[in-house]
């Protein structure tokens, strides 16, 4: 884990006063991972990878919900979408205001708090839901101002568009309420010099007066009368936005309020967005939301209606793509550090051998391979050799490890793409530690060629045992203490897989060795389903599905989380089939590890079915028997 | 500087008397909580000391479940004191886990109504072991309804704290009332009154994701060897690039408000503002003071996953007195 002591170092308390000091920022580190909120335009075009984003489907003409864990990446894409990065693109935002393929994205970050207010619970459903889709829409109106300002040649506008789209604006909210607003705006800037400007201080006001309401609310109770405006969807939304595709130099572009970490809304605030996503009116302006996907509450509308995909929206899962495609993930991960590296002007700027495994142990494996494909002679040739070789020399090469007494070293790219397991955050956290160890030991930044295997391994070590450990107390802390016992029985029914799974791969008997999933026949309980539940929430398993050899329907397949391989010397580059536990077996998982895995062991091997492995793509690489 | 006593001192001076020394104080609002110290101040009330009515607010959570046979010990005990003391002795129900049982309990006894709306209300608080959340709407309420210099805080510095306060947490919310204004085209700036919960600070700190974090730390202390205990607790969080420090005085209300206002004097109007109080409760109610006087400040709260029954504090240390006063009353005074 990246700390901040990682990452600044620590720094003496020299402050004695009620002035503020400022840290000082270190060197520059390849792998650094920074807000997207506080990176140039530039620097986000510079950074971000599109290829195997599925940014197209994004860009469609729909609305899109944007699934992703923290760090996924997601605010980056939205960032991405903004009129000023495009405009970098593409030689100009007028040029690309020319193109077909043209939108305008309006981003909308939801923060904590600033919509999210703890006094709407105080408030009548009606009353709550009115205020909170006005809060709603001031916010993305003065979004979509900023950008029109900001964001846009202003030469594209054609003289008194400007004012007309102004007035057009203040005449969509009610007369008398909006005045004292109005009036109060017009205090302070000029409406005809600087329409826009005055705009976004007019909605300044109303979010004032709406913070008022909720104050006085709180603390005066009851009775109190709220003195600004209220706005709807098809009363302020909609039109604004049409009023926006108004002005002739933007040629009817197509809007996208682009709404980041909508988690962050409130239930009723989700309620309303979902009820404009159902409205369907894509033609005017889409929606595009990201958000984690645990945290977004509802898909309910106002009137207890549900959005559903495909109709209402489309989707896009932003963590996805490593189950999908393996080899499309470590693509992607090669160009992204590609990019760092040459962004950073780094001698060397090619992943693989910026990142190179242990050479001693390559050398074995390769051993490993001929004696394997030897091996398949004298067995009477079963199948392809290639496939023989890759399901037995990998297991073979830690068997003789684990002989040798030596530690199976997880260096190289792509044992570290399989241990990121799909989250490239994951990838790039432990490479900036890497990086940050090679000028500790004092190498000049600038000068650093590629990462030693014996650093690689120290920090990948440490990176899976904080998963194990450090993380786990995370977790506790952010849940009462009543949930504390299934967070204890989550780490034990890892202990108990990752003893398996062991006990399988370094047993040259066991045909299929490279065991790393689990599925469950039978009902589960519902605590077992909760502390499952938990498991996927916080990425230790990869959640899939299979179809049933019974047919009728689908099942649950937990993939182990890659990145334990270091802790439970497993191997990371791949797996066959899947173990299958009973109800009662995974509750002696969840309590007794060395039981579980007794009790299993006895059991016979399961062959993976044919169709369960159809990918054998090549050797070393992606074999597994994801469906 | 706050007035401080130790229990001797007070003994000589005869103990805590009403505000106003020949009339009764309105109200006096207690705490009940499972630290030993909820008793320190009602214990230090002269023989003189009386009140109209006498509140006492408890957290329903902690009624049952490990706290429960401490704190309606320490209730019943509050409630036998303050008997000889009042006209009137009410419990207020509220909770630390739902904001608006809070609110909502807190306001219905301290809302004034009808004839006594218009009249001066002088009230003691004894704000030693409330959690902070519910001391901020406390006080805050009782400002809607009376000058600040008619509010007189009292609070009881421990011997030792226990070696955690408070583990896990369960949400960040902002304090009812204290929602504050946030303007999307401004940058947020989150202020920190740290103590001895780094965990709950860096959990602020990565749910508000602000451009910059201001972490203060409690200099002067109620007691020396709390500074260094929160330096080194503070120190991870420090770390971080975009973090710049100050210090503040935890043992004063009105001087901590007065170097909290100059701290975030640059950012008022530009950014949006956000505290974290997290230290002493006399800063936590200068940042109440705060954020009073500017409504767009924001005041946040972390919702602990558990609070050190067992342990949380030891002994009574020192009493500090004072009144409060505003940015207002504070110019005037000058």
């Amino acid at each position: 884990m990246v700390t901040p002591e990682d990452r600044g170092g620590s720094k003496q308390l020299m402050n004695t006063s009620c002035q503020e000091t400022a840290n000082t920022p270190s060197f520059l580190n390849p792998f650094a991972v920074e807000s997207p909120e506080k990176l140039t335009p530039k620097q986000i075009v510079d950074l971000f990878v599109p290829q195997f984003t599925q940014l197209e489907t994004v860009k469609q003409r729909r609305h899109t919900l944007i699934w992703g864990t923290r760090g996924s990446g997601k605010s980056m894409m939205l960032k991405y979408l903004e009129p000023r990065c495009q405009g970098v693109i593409h030689g100009g935002v007028a040029r690309f205001l020319d193109l077909d393929d043209r939108f305008m994205g309006v981003y909308c970050p939801c923060k904590e708090g600033h919509l999210n207010k703890s006094e709407f619970s105080l408030l009548d459903p009606y009353a709550a839901l009115v205020v909170n889709e006005h809060m709603l829409n001031i916010r993305i109106a003065d979004r979509l101002i900023s950008c029109l300002r900001e964001q846009l040649p202003q030469d594209i506008f054609i003289p008194g568009e400007i004012e007309a789209f102004g007035r057009e604006v203040v005449r969509l909210f009610d007369r008398v309420a909006i005045a004292s607003s109005a009036e109060e705006a017009s205090q302070s800037i000029d409406f005809k010099t600087n329409v826009l400007n005055w705009l976004q201080v007019l909605f300044a006001i109303e979010n004032r007066k709406l913070s008022s309401f909720l104050k006085a609310n709180a603390l005066q109770g009851g009775n109190i009368g709220y003195e600004g405006a209220t706005s709807g969807y098809h009363d302020f939304l909609l039109p604004l936005m049409r009023a926006t595709l108004s002005f002739k130099g933007l040629k009817e572009i197509p809007i996208y309020l682009l709404l980041d970490d909508a988690d962050k809304l409130n239930k009723e605030q989700q309620t309303i967005v979902n009820t404009w996503i159902a409205n369907r009116d894509q033609k005017i302006f889409c929606l595009k939301i990201s958000t984690q996907r645990e945290a977004y509450k509802t898909f309910k509308t106002r009137d207890g209606g549900r959005i559903e995909q495909p109709h209402d929206y489309s989707q896009v899962d932003v963590d996805g793509l490593y189950t999908q495609s393996r080899s499309d993930y470590s693509q992607k991960i090669k160009l992204i550090v590609e990019k760092r590296l040459q962004l950073s002007a780094m001698p060397n700027r090619e992943a693989e051998s910026f990142l190179p495994p242990d050479g001693n142990e390559e050398q074995l494996f390769n051993q490993v391979k001929a004696e394997t494909a030897e091996q398949w002679k004298k067995d009477g040739e079963p199948g392809r050799q290639r496939d023989y070789v890759y399901r037995y020399a990998s297991a073979r090469l830690f068997q003789l490890l684990r002989e040798a007494r030596r530690r199976k070293s997880y260096a190289g790219f792509q044992n570290l793409v399989h241990l990121s397991s799909g989250v490239i955050r994951d990838f790039l956290e432990p490479c900036y530690l890497m990086f940050d160890a090679c000028v500790a030991k004092g190498d000049e930044p600038k000068d650093i060629t590629h990462i030693p295997p014996a650093i690689q391994n120290e920090i990948i070590y440490k990176y899976s045992e904080d998963f194990l450990l450090v993380l786990f107390e995370d977790i506790r802390k952010d849940l009462p203490p009543e949930k504390w016992t299934q967070v204890e029985e989550l780490r034990t029914l890892l202990e108990s897989l990752g003893r398996l799974f062991y006990n399988r791969l370094h047993d040259p008997k066991s045909r299929e060795a490279r065991l790393f999933s689990f599925t469950v026949r039978g009902r589960v309980s519902a605590e077992m389903e909760d502390v499952l539940n938990m498991g996927v929430r916080n990425r230790y398993f990869l959640l899939r599905t299979y179809s049933t050899k019974e047919g009728g329907g689908r099942e649950k397949w937990y993939i182990l989380n890659r990145r334990l391989c270091p802790m439970f010397k497993l191997d990371p580059t791949g797996f066959e089939g899947r173990i299958s536990l009973t109800p009662k077996l995974l509750a002696v998982a969840l309590k007794n590890p060395d039981e579980f895995v007794k009790m299993r062991l006895k059991q016979p091997e399961e062959l993976p079915q044919p169709e369960e492995l159809p990918l054998f793509e090549k050797e070393g690489g992606t074999g597994d028997a994801e469906i | 500087m706050t007035p401080k006593f130790s229990s001797e001192e007070i003994d000589m001076m005869g103990g805590i008397k009403s505000i106003h020394p020949q009339s009764p104080d309105d109200i006096i609002l207690l705490c009940a909580s499972y630290e030993p110290r909820s008793l320190a101040t009602t214990q230090a009330l002269a023989p003189s000391y009386r009140a109209k009515r006498g509140l006492i607010y408890v957290n329903r959570e902690f009624l049952s479940g490990p706290a429960g046979p401490m704190v309606n010990r320490n209730l019943e005990i509050l409630q036998g004191t303050l008997t000889n003391k009042c006209d009137l002795v009410e419990i207020i129900q509220g909770s630390w886990l739902d904001p608006k049982i809070q609110l909502t309990e807190l306001r219905h006894y301290l809302q004034k109504t009808g004839d006594t709306a218009s009249s001066k209300r002088r009230t003691t608080i004894d704000i030693t072991t409330f959690n902070r959340e519910a001391l901020i709407v406390a006080v805050a309420l009782l400002l809607e309804n009376s000058s600040p210099g008619d509010i007189r805080a009292v609070y009881v510095s421990p011997q030792d704290h226990g070696a955690w306060l408070s583990r896990g947490f369960r949400l960040v919310r902002n304090v009812m009332g204290f929602a504050g204004t946030q303007q999307p085209s401004k940058n947020t700036i989150l202020a920190v009154l740290s103590g001895f919960e780094p965990e709950r600070t860096a959990k602020i700190i990565e749910e508000h994701e602000p451009s910059k974090v201001l972490l203060g730390l409690g200099d002067p202390p109620t007691d020396t060897k709390f500074l260094e205990r929160n330096r080194l607790e503070q120190h991870l969080v420090l770390a971080r690039q975009e973090v710049a420090d100050f210090c503040f005085p935890a043992d004063s209300i009105n001087d901590c408000a007065h170097c909290l206002r100059e701290v975030l004097f640059p950012y008022i109007g530009k950014s949006n503002v956000i505290i974290a109080p997290m230290s002493t409760k006399l800063s936590t109610l200068a940042a109440l003071l705060v954020a009073y006087e500017n409504p767009d400040i924001q005041l946040t709260y972390c919702v602990p996953g558990e609070y050190n029954i067992e342990d949380y504090s030891r002994g009574s240390k020192a009493f500090f007195l004072e009144s409060l006063s505003t940015y207002e009353t504070e110019c005037k005074g000058e």
